[in-house]
């Protein structure tokens, strides 16, 4: 079963110097109690992805072409009614900051409570799978954490309640947009096993983006590595990391510092610039930085699969 | 040549009411020495004093106690003005790399902002160009705000700033935090690249232990405003001694979903500073945590080249004792 497919999603921006054209040909499917994450450079798009999934496109953004499919819905024209219902219940979010997600002069137990507005069960019952849900995420003394203020809690455990709130009404689909950068890596490695034991508990699917390649490769099943707006790779998080077929996650992989094991003064980076999304090349989108290009690069790769469910989107990948 | 001496620093802050006073140590006596030429790294959680023994050493913070020395000359306790001459030599990278940037200035009067501070005549138009060139920006985003630069392109022009005036020394608090893989080793090659050039010395904070790895010549961990484990970068990964380094060391995520982890579990909460913990600070939280950690506070001892305070080093190696379930 899928929870959500995203199909050939393309969005525009209009700006004052012409369109931008931030995401092309996008699809990928995020299958039932799956982790997915999405990896790729600030400025892939990423986060326009999100909001078009959960319908928050800025003013400007438009989606031109594509579907993306949720519970018998398509997003990209749905009534901002059913969105809102939608939101919060059946899809809901966790983002880099968590004092973004909680509400600085309102205690922790209030806020909870007026999330689960629409149980029509008794404030006190309310309080009670507060506590429990504040429990799984292993805050202290969860029953006298309700009576507190988010300034009165650590960073991770901010982090860690916000997460609570996410999963309070059971959604189908969480979206963890890079939850665990501003945490330190002790921090990082406790919230990202308690988000996969979550995870498996109340089986709910994840998509999960982050930049940084050690958690990626040690939360999620899945990943999508996204390169301009495009999805360029993508497969197990094995097939990827093992055997990467496209040149740009190759060059990724080999950047990460903690893939040299000698150790080295001189870091690898990948030379050049993401081209200008105002004024997309034709043919491959990484072909300016490529150094493996071929003369085919000029036309619109094609999707190669490399193994099964593992595709690249790379006319020199080949199948294995 | 130590360009840099730091000596039982001591940060305190003042907390509480009027009628309820108190004070707690942000840094709780560090003593340390940077080299001409070397990079020094400091690590360690958030709230651990990293940042706030950066901006003592810098002057940006009042100490309470404890001594820096900088070129040979004292500048704890010096004022704002004594200190202004001492800031050509000693520049700072703070964290927020768009945040750091006046939004109002254009990057080409940002670069060149240090020579009309200290009033240093120069061809500022040259001068520009050089220092751009320097961090691989070209002429056309000296007329760009801050606000039209992506974070990597913002970070090259706070390198830019830092180097204007050919400092002895560069602190550079998280210099690669919320950057791509790819920026961050370009990021990185440039500081080491100028490190080689100009001879300048560095103070590297952050939490990403692979980057330490790899640019750090000596290390310190920090943990709750104290140095627990220092010396070679080398050694500290080889063999990390204290238990609290171990564990740093171990959940360090890895881009391999083969690898086997084993990683040391800590609890995940970090005591206030308002009520530190009897004995070694760290025994709450600590595996191999026997009784008189509880009772008294570990001296730093030497194992190999590192200074460690820690009560029982830990061997190559060492896994954490079982403990049986206590319920």
């Amino acid at each position: 079963m899928t929870v959500l497919s995203i199909n050939d999603l393309n969005v525009m921006f209009s700006t004052e110097s012409g369109d931008l054209h931030a995401l092309r040909d996008v699809s990928f499917d995020v299958p039932e109690r799956r982790i997915v994450g999405i990896v790729g450079e600030s400025g892939c798009g990423k986060s326009t992805l999100i909001n078009s999934i959960l319908g928050l496109l800025a003013d400007n953004g438009r989606i031109e072409k594509g579907r993306i499919d949720f519970e018998g819905h398509d997003l990209t024209n749905l009534d901002a009614k059913t969105m809102r219902d939608l939101r919060g219940p059946r899809i809901s979010t966790v983002f880099q900051d968590p004092m973004g997600a909680l509400n600085p002069v309102i205690s922790v137990g209030q806020q909870m409570r007026n999330i689960q507005y629409r149980l029509g069960i008794s404030a006190k019952d309310k309080d009670q799978r507060s506590v429990e849900m504040l429990k799984m995420v292993r805050i202290p003394d969860a029953e006298h954490a309700l009576d507190r203020f988010p300034h009165e809690f650590s960073g991770g455990m901010k982090q860690r309640i916000a997460i609570a709130m996410a999963l309070m009404m059971e959604p189908a689909l969480l979206i963890a947009d890079e939850p665990t950068t501003a945490l330190d890596a002790t921090l990082e490695v406790t919230t990202i096993e308690l988000l996969k034991d979550l995870q498996e508990e109340i089986g709910c699917s994840v998509l999960f983006i982050s930049h940084h390649l050690g958690v990626i490769a040690e939360l999620c099943d899945d990943v999508v590595v996204m390169y301009a707006g495009e999805v360029v790779e993508r497969g197990s998080v094995r097939q990827v990391f093992n055997n990467p077929s496209h040149p740009y996650t190759a060059r990724l992989l080999e950047c990460d510092p903690a893939r040299q094991s000698e150790r080295t003064r001189l870091l690898p980076t990948i030379p050049g610039e993401i081209p200008d999304l105002r004024r997309r090349p034709a043919g491959c989108i990484f072909a300016n930085r490529c150094d493996r290009g071929v003369e085919a690069c000029g036309s619109t790769p094609p999707e190669r699969e490399v193994a099964e469910g593992h595709i690249a989107r790379c006319v020199l990948a080949e199948a294995s | 040549m130590s360009i840099l001496e730091v000596k039982d620093l001591e940060v305190s802050f003042a907390v509480g009411s009027m009628l309820n006073r108190g004070a707690l140590l942000g840094v709780a006596g560090v003593s340390f020495d940077v080299k001409a030429g070397e990079t020094f790294a400091l690590v360690g959680e958030s709230g651990s004093g990293k940042t706030t023994l950066a901006r003592a050493v810098n002057g940006l913070q009042q100490i309470s106690a404890g001594s820096v020395t900088f070129d040979g000359q004292r500048i704890d306790g010096l004022g704002v003005r004594e200190m202004k001459p001492l800031r050509r030599t000693m520049s700072m990278m703070f964290q927020d790399p768009i945040g750091s940037l006046s939004p109002r200035m254009k990057v080409g009067d940002l670069v060149t902002e240090a020579y009309r501070i200290h009033g240093v005549k120069a061809d500022m138009k040259a001068e520009t160009e050089r220092l751009l060139s320097l961090v691989g920006l070209n002429m056309d985003f000296a007329d760009r705000f801050p606000h039209q630069l992506s974070g990597g392109q913002a970070r090259r022009v706070g390198v830019a700033r830092a180097i204007a005036l050919d400092p002895k020394l560069v602190i550079a608090d998280e210099p690669t935090a919320g950057l791509d893989v790819s920026v961050q080793g370009e990021v990185l090659n440039l500081l080491n690249d100028l490190r080689e050039r100009l001879g300048l010395a560095m103070i590297i904070i952050t939490h990403n232990l692979h980057v330490v790895h790899h640019v750090a010549d000596r290390m310190a961990v920090m943990y709750l405003g104290r140095f627990i484990e220092s010396g070679p970068t080398e050694e500290v990964f080889a063999a990390p001694a204290h238990p609290y380094s171990a564990a740093l060391l171990s959940a360090n995520p890895e881009p391999d979903p083969d690898k086997a982890k084993n990683r040391i579990a800590l609890p995940a909460e970090v005591p206030s500073l308002l009520s530190r913990p009897s004995g070694c600070e760290f025994h709450t939280r600590c595996p191999w945590a026997q009784e008189m950690c509880s009772r008294k506070a570990p001296e730093a001892v030497n194992v190999g080249d590192r200074r460690v305070a820690c009560h029982f080093p830990l061997e190559q190696g060492a896994s954490p004792p079982v403990k049986a379930e206590v319920s």
